[in-house]
């Protein structure tokens, strides 16, 4: 209800909405960020936002979801409708910085649009459900979430109230039910994406407990609302329907009966009984569930205010609702089953002592734009808000204590240091350092900034000296040097022979993982499982050096390096990155370092 | 979806932003309060707040703003109330199907999940030789690894056990038969590198088997300087 609209009209009620909202979300980060310091302590900032502002998201929009129908139960809840929009608004901003983080971190800065690439990276998967129902678990996840990214957006920003007046509030209530897909939507992006790596059942058990809750609120709202609309098949006499009886009405309250197609509000204001159409002009909202307040019927939802006599909102504002016709039979009230048109004016039925005037519906009637609400109520909304302050506070600490061990590993981001060595092109992008005559030095995996490998950087140096500026990753004892710094590469003496040292162990067969190194090793976290596989395609698409992910003895994550035997490309589909291979392949040591050289290889599952 | 499709729908959504941007940049100043006399007079908070919706929903708003320019009047707003139990029925229907299709979908997701089915790798770890631990050293203060020479009488390893992180980011291990005071002796022999915290086997060369020799340690990264050095001594 505006005269000139504003971004938000604020008033205390709002205020407070919104502070509860900003009370939650921190209060969550501070339980998440502690559990996350003491229990995850390698966890990137970016993984922290990422995993974060999803878990925000989730848990908000299981709340805005439960409003609706908890309202429709139980009116106490009605100040939590109020202000449903700013929430809305809160978990489409989380949703929003949850995918711009993931898409950054996952597809950017590789060899294909970020955005082409979240959709297409591992493109195969699409279709591959149809050969097995097995590979539903590798479908792509990401565009579940995509999808539904884009249905909150679309909420957000027509949130207004400018668009609920020019678009409609059918056409717009119809465009928002899109949120019921939008969850459905979500679900299934958490399980066919995180679920697929989070091998606790606390978060499937969590996630199944707030579908089920949901469903059940929402069902059971809907046979409530399905019972009332099903009374509307009753007698109609001279196109005036039977609606209810003088006893059901309470003076200054509303009720809603469904004599006719539409809802019909009743009001029974002044000793004079008055029908108006039950849909307000704002969001739909039930008016026959609300009251006469300062001489208007107030909508129960957002504080809509319409005249019973003419279903006109007192000036300045425009709003108008249809009216009908009231015919009082003995006790039993008729209205017409055809609206008047909005603006009609009408006089009223007068009851004349078939009620008693002196009862009311109690005091307990919230109006948001009020600056004080009702004191029971908002002692209840209080004790409502801690109740799901504490549960979301219990809910961020277990997401974080129960989530997957971050992976080993460290990448001195930003860290620039100068390096020397020798190049070693083959099997993959090696510096040896030390280089002397009398060593034989260290491996260091070479790879190139982003998503890119390093061998255009090194092509046509194998077997110099060369100093260059870049930045070192490392896991357990393997180290790799991202030369984030091309041009400062310099040669500095000429060739000579490869001098490392290379021991065979024998051919083997391993089942592992297919993985980037460069991520494995501690650029990213998490670094392998499916919700990294868009990452780990366009990591090896662009050149990092592939390697198989097998343990040790301790259980210890060990990457065995996987070269060709005859150090040509290796012919491995990178979309299967994640992927868990049988392969088939001479195990080479080179100074300490598992190379494997695959002989033949197959998809498992 | 291949790739071409995927970029042709990231074109052609560029593309409706950017005709919604050129349309909303104009409506939201001056053409709004053709169809919302509310907007009249309305803030700049207010005209950046339906600026993104606009951008959204500009062939919509785009239609009713020229029907306002032909009929010279505002447009009355839309009103569908008679549609509320057709929505009240999908609403139904919506959760129904969730219901059903979203536990469904759920537990063949949990179900599908790959199995843990990695290798164990022994080779890179070769398992305790039987004769073990005629030597055993522990490093100076700073460094936190232990080294035990370990042998079967056919093969020598070092085993380096790091009870913490090093702080150095490389640090490479040689051993020689002799320290030489400024950096590596010429006949070392590089064993590998070593992190923390974790046990490390590297295997030493067969002229180990004449004396116990020494380790020395250097940091790699940047100045590449010794960082410990450890004389290996009979038990």
């Amino acid at each position: 209800m505006a005269v000139a609209y504003r971004a938000v009209g604020w008033n205390r009620q709002k205020r407070l909405y919104d502070s509860a909202i900003g009370t939650a979300l921190l209060a969550g980060l501070v339980v998440y960020g502690a559990t996350v310091y003491l229990y995850q302590p390698g966890t990137t900032a970016e993984t922290f936002v990422i995993r974060f502002s999803s878990i925000a998201a989730i848990i908000l929009l299981h709340v805005i979801l439960a409003i609706g129908p908890l309202t429709r139960l139980d009116r106490r809840f009605l100040p939590l409708l109020y202000n449903r929009r700013h929430l809305g608004v809160t978990m489409f901003l989380l949703s929003l910085i949850h995918s711009a983080f993931a898409i950054i971190q996952f597809h950017a800065g590789g060899n294909l649009n970020p955005l082409v690439s979240v959709l297409t990276s591992y493109r195969r998967e699409y279709l591959s459900f149809l050969s097995s129902p097995n590979q539903i678990a590798h479908f792509p996840f990401e565009a579940f979430g995509l999808v539904a990214l884009f249905i909150f957006f679309v909420m957000a920003a027509t949130s207004h109230d400018f668009w609920l007046r020019n678009l409609g509030p059918s056409f717009w209530k119809a465009m928002h039910m899109f949120v019921y897909m939008a969850y459905a939507l979500v679900v299934v992006h958490v399980f066919l994406g995180a679920l697929q790596s989070e091998r606790s059942s606390l978060f499937p058990a969590v996630l199944a407990a707030g579908l089920a809750g949901l469903v059940f609120l929402h069902l059971t709202a809907f046979a409530n609302e399905f019972k009332l609309d099903r009374k509307r098949r009753a007698h109609v006499r001279d196109g005036f329907a039977f609606g209810a009886t003088c006893a059901d009405l309470i003076p200054e309250t509303g009720k809603v009966i469904a004599a006719t197609g539409e809802r019909i509000a009743l009001f029974l204001h002044d000793g004079r009984i008055f029908a108006l159409s039950n849909f307000c002009r704002h969001q739909g909202g039930p008016l026959g569930e609300g009251r006469i307040v300062a001489g208007c019927l107030t909508c129960p939802w957002h504080g809509y205010q319409y005249r019973v006599q003419d279903g006109c909102s007192p000036p300045p504002f425009t709003e108008m609702v249809p009216t009908h016709a009231v015919r009082l039979i003995g006790e039993d009230i008729y209205v017409s089953t055809k609206a008047l048109p909005p603006g009609t004016k009408s006089t009223g039925v007068p009851i004349e002592g078939r009620v008693n005037l002196d009862i009311t519906g109690g005091s307990e009637f919230y109006v948001g734009w009020q600056s004080k609400s009702p004191s029971s109520l908002g002692w209840r909304s209080r004790k409502f808000f801690v109740a799901v302050l504490a549960v979301t506070s219990v809910l961020f600490f277990l997401a974080a204590r129960f989530q997957s061990p971050i992976d080993a590993g460290a990448f001195e981001f930003g860290v620039e240091r100068t390096f020397e060595g020798t190049v070693v092109e083959s099997p993959l992008p090696m510096l040896q350092v030390p280089g002397t005559e009398a060593v034989s030095g260290i491996n260091c995996l070479l790879v190139g900034s982003g998503k890119f490998g390093a061998s255009d950087v090194v092509r046509g140096t194998g077997g110099r000296h060369i100093r260059f500026a870049g930045s070192l990753i490392h896991r357990n004892g393997v180290a790799m040097i991202e030369v984030n710094k091309p041009e400062s590469l310099e040669v500095t003496n000429t060739a000579r022979e490869n001098s490392l040292r290379v021991v065979s162990l024998g051919r083997s067969t391993f089942v592992g993982e297919l993985v980037d190194t460069k991520c494995f090793l501690g650029v990213m976290r998490p670094a392998t499982g499916k919700v990294h596989r868009g990452c780990a395609v366009r990591c090896l698409s662009g050149g990092a050096p592939p390697a198989l992910l097998v343990r040790d003895e301790q259980g210890n994550g060990v990457a065995l390096l996987l070269a060709s035997l005859n150090d040509q490309p290796l012919d491995i589909e990178w979309e299967l990155a994640a992927r868990v291979l049988e392969v088939e392949g001479d195990l080479e040591l080179h100074a300490g370092t598992p190379v494997l050289r695959v002989q033949s290889w197959r998809l498992m599952q | 979806m291949t790739e071409a499709v995927v970029s042709l729908f990231w074109t052609v959504a560029f593309a409706y932003s950017i005709v919604g941007l050129s349309f909303a940049i104009p409506f939201v100043l001056f053409w709004s309060g053709r169809l919302d006399p509310a907007a009249k007079a309305g803030t700049l908070g207010f005209r950046l707040a339906i600026l993104p919706g606009t951008i959204a929903m500009w062939p919509w708003m785009a239609l009713r703003t020229l029907r306002s320019f032909r009929q010279g009047t505002e447009h009355p707003n839309p009103e569908h109330h008679e549609t509320a139990s057709i929505q009240r029925r999908v609403h139904g229907a919506a959760f129904v199907s969730l219901a059903v299709a979203l536990p469904m979908v759920c537990t063949l997701a949990l179900l599908a999940r790959p199995r843990d089915q990695l290798s164990t790798v022994s080779q890179l770890r070769p398992t305790p030789l039987p004769n073990v631990i005629p030597l055993e050293a522990r490093m100076p203060s700073g460094l936190p690894v232990s080294a035990t020479l370990r042998t079967n009488g056919t093969n020598d390893q070092i085993q380096l056990d790091a009870s913490r992180s090093i702080d150095e980011p490389i640090v490479a291990v040689f051993w020689s038969r002799k320290t030489e005071p400024r950096g590596v002796p010429k006949d070392a022999i590089f064993l590998g590198s070593v992190w923390g915290p974790a046990r490390l086997l590297f295997d030493l060369p067969l002229e180990n088997h004449e004396e116990p020799g020494v380790l020395t340690f250097i940091a790699l990264a940047g100045e590449q300087r010794v960082i410990a050095t450890l004389r290996l001594n009979a038990k």
